[in-house]
């Protein structure tokens, strides 16, 4: 059986979170990808990120989300219609939804976490890949999106 | 009776969500950003039912629970808890406060209001005359 934090297996249960709440949230199908061009991710100019911070005793680490901001401004749109919806908001409640079925799916394997409240940022470039950092690429309505988890044991 | 509903919720995209989702049935719709807002608007509004999400900054869902079990008139007040995650670490604490039920999101439309069915009555609301 492998670890719960073999980046296989935290890849593995990322994409499901991820499906999950495209489909059940969005009513989305999203499909998994290679990494994008770089040309692709440099010409988007401002992406949304939501992080949400796992916490228990014996690990931490947090589930990131990022995909273009007008990717967000459709998804809102395609929800609520034109104009009612908050694109950051949403991203952050989005990342809380995959981040609590992240958790859900690691609390087989020991404690449950806490879940922080969403941040979401703006940024000009994609957020870097810091060691340890499971990354996966998913593509919807032709936007690159992109899904990180980082979990670490606490030093016994 | 015309059932009164709060939802208690740091996410305007769920409100925005629940909303929409009880606009067809008749019912007073009353919304709070976070536990601490939810005391005031539930001592305002004596709802029948709160929607209360857990997971919230300046208090959450279940310090909100906590505070409304000392509160003599919110003390039976049925809540239906909306969780990220359903852990036993998150669920156990629920069940001692008496929560009515919970639903893990992203929520189905169908699931949510056959529960909140069994404990306020959802009539359609009657079309709106011009």
């Amino acid at each position: 059986m492998s670890s719960p934090l073999d980046p296989q297996h935290l890849n593995g249960i990322g994409r499901r979170a991820l499906d999950e709440v495209l489909s059940g949230f969005l009513a989305l199908d999203a499909t998994e990808t290679v990494a994008p061009q770089e040309s692709e991710l440099a010409a988007v100019t401002v992406w949304l990120v939501g992080q949400v911070s796992l916490l228990s005793e014996q690990r931490s680490g947090w589930v990131r989300v990022a995909l273009p901001e007008p990717l967000a401004a459709r998804a809102a749109d395609h929800l609520f219609g034109p104009g009612i919806g908050d694109p950051s908001d949403l991203i952050g409640e989005f990342t809380n939804l995959v981040a609590g079925r992240i958790a859900s799916g690691l609390a087989s394997h020991g404690p449950g976490f806490t879940l922080q409240t969403p941040a979401v940022q703006r940024s000009e470039t994609l957020p870097g890949h810091p060691l340890g950092l499971v990354r996966s690429h998913w593509r919807f309505w032709d936007h690159p999106l992109t899904l990180d988890i980082l979990v670490t044991e606490h030093p016994t | 009776m015309i059932p009164k509903i709060l939802s208690v919720d740091d996410s305007r995209t769920t409100r925005l969500l629940l909303a929409r989702l009880f606009r067809p049935y008749l019912c007073e719709w009353f919304e709070a950003a976070d536990g601490e807002d939810g005391l005031v608007r539930a001592a305002e509004t004596r709802p029948h039912l709160i929607i209360l999400d857990y997971n919230m900054p300046i208090l959450d869902g279940l310090g909100m629970l906590h505070r409304m079990r000392e509160i003599q008139e919110l003390r039976r007040t049925p809540v239906m808890m909306l969780t990220a995650e359903a852990g036993l670490a998150t669920l156990a604490p629920l069940a001692r406060l008496g929560v009515r039920d919970y639903l893990t999101k992203p929520f189905r439309d169908e699931d949510l209001l056959a529960r909140a069915s069994r404990i306020i009555p959802l009539n359609p609301r009657p079309p709106e005359t011009p």
